[in-house]
């Protein structure tokens, strides 16, 4: 079964029923989605658990939406992660960005869903994801904790709101946050790979 | 007196890369986050206590002990 990616731009509910009609037969292990801010946070986070129980369910409030190539706004995103491709997910929220970052009790749940160590995880076989409040000015403060705890690499990006710059959300198994960030560390099939890719065209000025 | 903050660098990328050629890059990249780059460095660069004292802390941050092994 293959990594599936669904979109709508339909409004709550029908929206969530329209990436579950998307999703089809396919089983996610692990949901990672994409929100724009049309989208009540507390809503849309409870009624995506309540569609796909049991599975992971990350995603963050965004500034534009990108699937299958497509650029959109007001949209709703998700990529729905089989178990053949994602064998097991942990996800866990870091809160009160805007004081002290601390990220050892996120690891000390990620030690216990996969009931060994950290440092003994295969660093081929597991990837983190981390989204964050694009408007808690923590990113850096975060990834350095992150980087000093683990040699896992972590990859991820800043939370947006429609480019209003009043209020992010990042989500997680049925819940929103803001000054929060969502870690998720996967265990992979068959590991990963880095590519990279971008979004911009030159423009005729450039 | 020299080259004592290269040697800190080493014994902290190899302390916590323990071989791992990707270990050795990103441990360098976490350094180079934290504000010292160890290219920087030789075993000609003279020692700095207030440069040492920060790399110790850096040391610590990653869970590195710089004592003699």
């Amino acid at each position: 079964m293959p990594i599936t990616t669904a979109h709508s731009i339909l409004s709550l509910p029908e929206a969530v029923r329209d990436l579950q009609a998307q999703c089809g037969d396919c089983k996610p292990k692990f949901i990672l989605f994409f929100a724009s801010t049309k989208y009540e946070p507390r809503s849309l986070s409870e009624q995506l658990w309540a569609a796909f129980p049991g599975t992971c369910i990350v995603g963050c409030s965004s500034a534009g939406e990108i699937a299958s190539a497509k650029m959109m706004t007001g949209a709703l995103v998700a990529m729905f992660f089989p178990a053949d491709a994602v064998e097991d997910a942990s996800a866990a929220v870091v809160k009160d960005l805007h004081s002290e970052v601390h990220v050892r009790e996120v690891f000390a749940e990620f030690e216990r869903h996969y009931g060994q160590p950290a440092s003994s995880l295969s660093l081929g076989q597991h990837v983190g994801l981390v989204l964050v409040d694009g408007l808690s000015g923590a990113e850096e403060r975060l990834m350095e904790k992150i980087g000093d705890y683990s040699d896992i690499l972590f990859v991820g990006g800043a939370a947006g709101d429609d480019l209003k710059f009043c209020k992010t959300h990042v989500y997680c198994d049925g819940k929103a946050y803001s000054d929060a960030a969502v870690l998720v560390l996967l265990r992979l099939k068959n590991g990963y790979e880095i590519l990279k890719t971008q979004s911009f065209q030159l423009s005729a000025g450039s | 007196m020299a080259g004592r903050i290269k040697h800190m660098i080493n014994l902290i990328v190899e302390r916590r890369a323990k071989g791992n050629p990707l270990l050795i890059e990103t441990t360098r990249a976490k350094l180079i986050f934290k504000g010292v780059h160890p290219e920087a460095f030789t075993s000609t660069s003279s020692d700095d206590p207030l440069l040492e004292e920060k790399i110790r802390a850096i040391a610590a941050e990653l869970g590195v002990s710089l004592d003699p092994s």
